[in-house]
């Protein structure tokens, strides 16, 4: 199967800080992969590189064959853990702004998503609550047609509720052409999405594998086992 | 690059109506002192266009440093843009913004001095020379701009932490300025061949360019604005 992205001994310093050590990771396309790790792991640093905002020390990561830039940056949907908008967009300028820049975008599915997470146009984005900000992200960047998403944390900060909202927003606006990554450390809310997932700690890879197969072999949910490996 | 000037315009657009109704409002104000004044009302009115060219230069490069160390910079720097893409945007953008505050403060002061220095400038200029101005006054602005932007990125990938980036930002500026102009001083010792435009004189100011120096200065924003360009697109990291 077609591999949409290969990381090989990926490495990121910050001066005497190791983020990243040696990072080895391949998607597969049509895949979820679930990044998963405790805080300062090294996975929000994982997935800036993917999004190409930071760039790697040593070894390499390719995205459909690319380094990171332009041209991966047209295809990759990078949801960051931030609140990135400008002070004075109100919702629908935020819909605007990713339809001007990106040739993927679909204006229709980002209006059925904006009604399915119950979100008014005409709202300013800095009168939303966390929660809604979040949702918002979400709908603009699921309403790309990108060939990688890069989700970080996207239940962070947001109640039971509004989480499996977005579960379901995930879940239904995946296609089959496309890959995820997903970082997360509320496993046991949404392992049941992935395909495969990834152990991170320190910036090194610890365990990975298909997620199936692991919970099989190991007589465990992904949950379970994600507080084995980093108790 | 029209979407990006486009948004850089609309983020900036209270900024500058803002700006601009300071101008307004003040002349207006100043017009009613007139009688009073005397030359201290041209004055003030200059004063006060100077000071919202001064904000507005603020501004744009507050926009840069947002886009460098806030959580802006997530929405610029992740789209499929160039680095010269995202430096030229900000240059266009600066220009345009600077231009609109210039015109608007020039309008009010001609209608304070109700049109006589403009009028004496225009009568013993040529076209050439008022032309050769506005490409005086677009390059000021485009140079001086991408030598900043320049100090900025530089600081950012240098330093750690926003507030050390910054004054590091500060350091490299005044080190380069500083290095350009020893470097400017000795190109013209070794090409002191100078342009001179006479006609001017007939407002004492004599205008004179040192052909030496300004080779040097285009090859220098070249440089820096490729330089820029490539640090922005492939060192920054956010």
């Amino acid at each position: 199967m077609y591999k949409i992205l290969k990381a090989e001994n990926l490495c990121k310093s910050y001066f005497t800080k190791k983020a990243l050590q040696g990072v080895n990771l391949e998607v597969e396309q049509g895949k979820i992969v679930g990044l998963l790790g405790p805080n300062g792991s090294g996975k929000t640093t994982f997935l800036k590189i993917v999004a190409g905002i930071l760039h790697p020390s040593s070894g390499q990561i390719l995205i459909d064959g690319q380094k990171p830039g332009v041209y991966t940056k047209a295809m990759v949907s990078y949801l960051p853990d931030t609140e990135y908008f400008f002070k004075w967009m109100k919702i629908k300028d935020a819909v605007a702004y990713f339809k001007d820049f990106y040739a993927d975008f679909d204006e229709k599915k980002a209006s059925e998503l904006l009604e399915f997470m119950k979100l008014d146009v005409n709202s300013s984005i800095k009168s939303l609550s966390k929660g809604m900000k979040e949702k918002l992200k979400l709908t603009l960047v699921l309403s790309r047609k990108a060939k990688l998403y890069v989700l970080d944390e996207p239940l962070g900060g947001v109640d039971p509720t509004a989480r499996e909202k977005i579960l379901d927003a995930i879940i239904n606006n995946f296609s089959e052409n496309s890959s995820m990554i997903i970082t997360t450390h509320l496993v046991n809310d949404i392992e049941r999405i992935f395909d495969d997932v990834a152990f991170i700690n320190d910036g090194e890879i610890v365990l990975q594998g298909n997620a199936e197969e692991l919970r099989l072999s190991k007589k465990k949910s992904i949950d379970e086992l994600y507080r084995e490996v980093f108790q | 690059m029209l979407n990006l000037i486009k948004y850089e315009l609309r983020g900036k657009f209270l900024t500058i109506l803002g700006i601009c109704l300071t101008v307004i409002i003040g002349n207006l104000f100043l017009m009613t002192q007139i009688g009073s004044g005397g030359m201290g009302v041209t004055i003030l009115s200059t004063l006060l266009g100077v000071g919202g060219l001064v904000v507005i230069c603020i501004s744009s490069l507050t926009m840069m440093s947002d886009y460098l160390y806030d959580d802006q910079g997530y929405l610029l720097f992740t789209l499929p843009q160039s680095g010269v893409s995202i430096i030229s945007s900000r240059l266009i953008a600066a220009v345009m913004q600077i231009s609109i505050v210039a015109i608007v403060s020039l309008l009010m002061f001609c209608i304070i001095d109700q049109g006589r220095i403009l009028n004496a400038i225009l009568q013993v200029s040529e076209v050439s020379e008022i032309l050769l101005s506005i490409l005086m006054y677009l390059w000021t602005i485009v140079s001086g701009l991408t030598f900043i932007y320049f100090c900025m990125v530089v600081g950012k990938i240098s330093f750690k932490g926003k507030n050390i980036g910054k004054i590091g930002s500060f350091i490299i500026f005044f080190v380069f300025s500083g290095v350009r102009n020893w470097l400017s001083v000795i190109n013209s010792n070794f090409f002191p061949k100078i342009l001179q435009f006479d006609s001017l004189t007939a407002l004492s100011t004599s205008f004179t360019i040192n052909i030496g120096n300004t080779i040097f200065d285009v090859i220098t924003f070249a440089i820096l604005f490729m330089a820029t360009s490539y640090l922005l697109e492939h060192k920054v990291d956010l």
